[in-house]
């Protein structure tokens, strides 16, 4: 077999999640945004700033209103000036939080516009890094760019209301840039080594449970000497925890396929239900199953607790850290992880 | 030990990170977390990244290895948060790194040439009138130069309320036209129609002015223009180079991947386009608040300072502070040997 072309990247990519590894050696993985959800992360920055513009608005004419109340002696024409006036702090306002916006909130806010953090998004740079000042404003300045070509107002007669408008924008030149990149990046994002990633939260994990009694029975029927291997048990996961989604005969059709040789292996009866039969070799691998029988990497120390005696800076630094298993329990002779990566992806 | 016991012995510690990753996130505390709080947020996030690795060597539950990533990926983003502005540092690159960036710019230089000519070029044509015979016309328009010539005939100040109202319009006004010349200079060609097309039309208007068709219109115009006009056209010149280095940058990679020196080169031009920024607001801010009061209010010698002035500091800026060092020193140098 060829050697690949290109040597593998430090930030490898499977369809829209990127794999990041650190100079830590912490290898995760981020999911990439595409461009219509982060079209509606952008509709929500604009509702926000036009809501705080229609805010200052209000303000201005409340603030009015009780100048007109508290004094009522000024003058229509010193009320006439102050209204021209407010029009024109309105227009700065305006057009420097459109133009600033973006570039000082993902500075100052880690990544992330009021939209982004509603729709759970997040700017970092492509190395999984968090972005920079610089960063931020380089991928909102060339979001001009991006939003480019504009359909001239002229053409719509009802708009017509000011002949040097750029017109409305079409941002096909940043969908198109995205659609081709692999990471979703726009124009601004490719230039400023960035992207936009999910930032998922408050989701713990839990394994299925199962309310048929036979689940468990048929569990502690399967011989203890049976080694589940890492990928029949990512198969298992994968299974049980897709069925939910699935129909019975789908269910069926894909459990057959793997039960049946397990069955034989077993001596189990060939009429037991496959979807029986690999619930409960999930529920003897994940809830039953002692992972020290087989592998050894189980031991990790926990998280002290801290508890209101012993918060303080020396109890914590002096607490035992969990450590990498793999470092601390890899049997000696083992060069398999050189890289000390805590995150050895493909490990069998 | 079972994978149930151990989900149900490190929940807690994922809850806990991800409690603090919530707090650090939606508040500007991440730099004023106490001690002991950011001591427990690195242990936590340690094992985490332990339990991650754990999670893919054993094979966990697909779900339990993406919460996991997601986990450690949020937790790793707080822990290494945006790198803020930082305004100590900003000394040495507005008075020593960008005027030397901006003076050394051979894009700026390019842009600076191409717009004078044309505007100085556009200028006489118009003012003289022989060598090409209604010139001023064909660029403008006649009717458009009737109008000019109207308004300024009847301009006579505004209100301080009116002033107001214009200063904001030209600054997002002018922010527009930098904008526009910035954006149609990363396509070099477009661009330099822009910026053609620009310095043509303002110095054929002001070449109208200086032939003085309508004495009273031209006074008023220069009364009004002189001002703020080192400061706009300055602003353009340079919007106009920042978008020119960075569409140049796409074709002359200086042995760089093409991407590679696009980035490269945007986060060089930042400096410039905020100095064009700077500028722009600057003249708006002139342009509403010094250049509409008639001679009678302030007269032509005072806005001529202003334009002596800003054009002296933009020569200190970018000339004098711009100026290579290695160069003066090596100057310098000479003269002591």
């Amino acid at each position: 077999m060829s050697p690949p072309k290109r040597p593998i990247s430090q930030y490898q990519q499977l369809d829209t999640t990127v794999r990041v590894e650190t100079p830590e050696k912490i290898a995760f993985q981020y999911q990439v945004i595409g461009p219509f959800r982060r079209l509606m992360a952008y509709a929500l920055d604009l509702l926000i700033v036009g809501l705080a513009f229609l805010g200052c608005c209000v303000t201005i004419i409340v603030m009015f209103i009780l100048l007109a109340w508290a004094m009522p002696w000024i003058s229509g024409d010193f009320f006439k000036e102050l209204i021209s006036s407010s029009f024109g702090l309105l227009a700065i306002i305006a057009a420097v939080s459109f133009w600033f916006y973006g570039a000082v909130c993902e500075t100052l806010r880690n990544g992330q516009t009021l939209g982004k953090q509603i729709t759970h998004m997040r700017v970092i740079s492509t190395d999984g890094s968090a972005i920079d000042g610089v960063q931020a404003m380089v991928r909102n300045l060339f979001r001009f760019l991006d939003i480019m070509p504009f359909i001239p107002t002229t053409i719509f007669f009802v708009f017509d209301f000011y002949e040097d408008a750029w017109g409305i924008p079409l941002f096909l030149a940043g969908l198109i840039c995205m659609v081709a990149s692999p990471r979703f990046q726009r124009i601004g994002d490719l230039v400023a080594g960035t992207m936009v990633v999910l930032v998922e939260r408050d989701w713990a994990p839990e394994l299925a449970s199962f309310t048929d009694p036979r689940v468990e029975k048929l569990a502690e029927m399967i011989p203890n000497d049976f080694v589940v291997t890492p990928a029949l048990a990512k198969a298992l996961a994968a299974f049980v925890e897709a069925t939910p989604r699935l129909g019975p005969a789908h269910s069926y059709e894909i459990a057959f396929q793997l039960a049946k040789p397990l069955m034989q292996k077993f001596g189990f009866p060939a009429d037991i239900d496959p979807t029986l039969m690999l619930n409960a070799l999930y529920f003897k691998t994940f809830s039953q199953f002692n992972t020290e029988d087989t592998a050894p990497v189980m031991a990790v120390a926990p998280v002290p607790v801290i508890s209101a005696a012993t918060s303080t800076v020396e109890n914590i630094a002096a607490a035992p850290v969990a450590e990498d298993p793999f470092a601390r329990q890899a049997p000696v002779g083992d060069k398999s992880d050189q890289s000390g990566a805590m995150n050895p992806q493909g490990r069998p | 030990m079972k994978v149930s016991q151990i989900l149900e012995q490190r929940q807690p510690q994922w809850r806990e990170l991800e409690n603090l990753c919530n707090e650090i996130g939606t508040s500007s505390k991440g730099a004023r977390l106490p001690a002991t709080q950011v001591a427990r947020f690195s242990t936590l996030y340690r094992s985490a990244c332990a339990d991650l690795a754990l999670a893919e060597a054993w094979q966990f539950p697909p779900k339990t290895a993406e919460y996991l990533h997601r986990l450690v990926a949020r937790a790793h983003s707080q822990m290494y948060r945006a790198e803020k502005y930082r305004w100590k540092t900003w000394g040495q690159k507005v008075f020593i790194d960008v005027p030397a960036a901006i003076f050394q710019d051979p894009a700026v230089h390019i842009a600076l040439v191409f717009f004078w000519v044309l505007f100085l070029a556009s200028a006489f044509l118009a003012q003289d009138d022989l060598i090409w015979k209604g010139f001023a016309e064909d660029v403008l328009g006649s009717e458009q130069i009737s109008q000019v010539e109207t308004g300024f005939e009847e301009f006579s100040g505004r209100s301080w309320g009116e002033n107001n109202l214009m200063a904001g319009f030209y600054i997002i006004n002018n922010g527009s036209i930098g904008l526009y010349c910035f954006v149609m200079m990363l396509f070099v060609v477009p661009g330099f129609i822009t910026l053609g097309q620009n310095a043509v039309v303002l110095g054929a208007t002001f070449g109208v002015m200086l032939r003085g068709d309508s004495p009273e219109a031209s006074e008023n115009f220069f009364n009004f223009v002189t001002a703020h006009g080192p400061l706009e056209l300055t602003a353009i010149v340079l919007s106009a180079g920042a978008g020119l280095k960075i569409g140049v940058s796409w074709w002359f990679t200086n042995g760089n991947r093409r991407i590679d020196n696009l980035k490269k080169t945007a986060v060089e031009t930042i400096p410039v386009a905020m100095c064009a920024f700077c500028l722009f607001v600057l003249a708006a801010l002139v342009e509403g608040f010094v250049s509409p009061h008639p001679e009678d209010n302030l007269p032509w010698f005072f806005k001529a300072t202003v334009a002596a002035l800003t054009s002296g500091m933009l020569m200190f800026y970018f000339v004098v502070l711009g100026y290579p060092r290695s160069i003066l020193s090596d100057f310098f140098d000479g003269g002591e040997r």
